[in-house]
């Protein structure tokens, strides 16, 4: 379990969320004086479900996502659902495969030759 | 008394509409709007009413949800509406009277609407409007719960920065 609070990016892109979803006014909606307590518990459910969270990396990620619970949510979500819209993480640039090792050029000679042989 | 939408032609008794779930949740998706964007949206869902049927208040809930589903920028959105209505509209008058059944038409205006840059605001940051005359008004539960929001994030960015 994570105790650490939510860091105040992620508490304003759930409330941003929290907002959208809001004036769409969906049967369950929280009332008025309730909406900042709500927000706030999102934030927490994100943060000991959602592991360590980076401003550069997931700000967009969590708004990607509301807006795809906007559009999907037919009442007022759970803080689970947020999870089916959420999108992976952009993947860092992969490095290039290493180069072949004299031994491996070698066996692949040899397996080349093999072939070569068995075919002609 | 009996009321009559002059867009989508649905006719009931007035304390028939007030006591219809749908309806009063249309009024308050309505009501928590600009009118640069409400009346546009009214309109669109004129397009969807049949030529023989008016369209059910639950349909128009679930059209008009999904419409401000679509795009965060108001503006943007009030603009790709009026113009889908006026096109569809020119289409009407040629002939074709098939409703709508899908937003793909105002997806494609959508791609082709540049961000409204000067003065956008986001579906989720409407302001109360001050009304005419000076007459004090509440706002509703909905610009309410919006404001306090808003509040809350102002806080969270200025308590990131001073963490920062």
């Amino acid at each position: 379990m994570r105790d650490e609070a939510a860091p105040g990016w992620l508490v304003a892109e759930v409330a941003e969320g929290i907002q959208r979803l809001l004036v769409l006014r969906l049967e369950g909606c929280p009332p008025a004086d309730a909406v900042e307590a709500v927000a706030l518990a999102w934030a927490d459910a994100l943060m000991l479900r959602g592991g360590r969270w980076s401003e550069a990396l997931d700000a967009s990620r969590i708004r990607r996502a509301f807006r795809a619970l906007a559009a999907h949510a037919v009442r007022w979500p759970a803080p689970a659902d947020i999870w089916t819209h959420m999108p992976s993480r952009p993947e860092p640039p992969r490095l290039s495969p290493p180069d072949p090792t004299p031994e491996q050029r070698e066996r692949i000679r040899n397996m080349l030759q093999q072939v070569r042989q068995k075919i002609i | 008394m009996r009321l009559r939408c002059p867009v989508c032609h649905a006719e009931a008794a007035l304390e028939a509409w007030a006591e219809d779930d749908a309806a009063r949740e249309m009024m308050a998706i309505l009501s928590g709007l600009d009118a640069t964007l409400g009346r546009p949206l009214v309109a669109y869902l004129g397009l969807w009413r049949s030529a023989s049927r008016a369209l059910s208040w639950d349909r128009a809930v679930r059209i008009a949800r999904e419409v401000l589903a679509l795009e965060a920028d108001a503006q943007r959105l009030a603009a790709a509406l009026s113009q889908t209505v006026e096109q569809l509209r020119l289409k009407r008058d040629a002939g074709d009277v098939r409703p709508l059944t899908g937003h793909n038409y105002l997806k494609r205006v959508l791609e082709g609407t540049p961000p409204q840059a000067s003065g956008a605001i986001a579906v989720g940051q409407v302001q109360p409007q001050p009304q005419r005359g000076g007459a004090a008004r509440a706002p509703s539960a909905t610009v309410d719960g919006v404001l306090r929001l808003e509040a809350l994030k102002r806080r969270a960015r200025g308590e990131a920065g001073d963490a920062g």
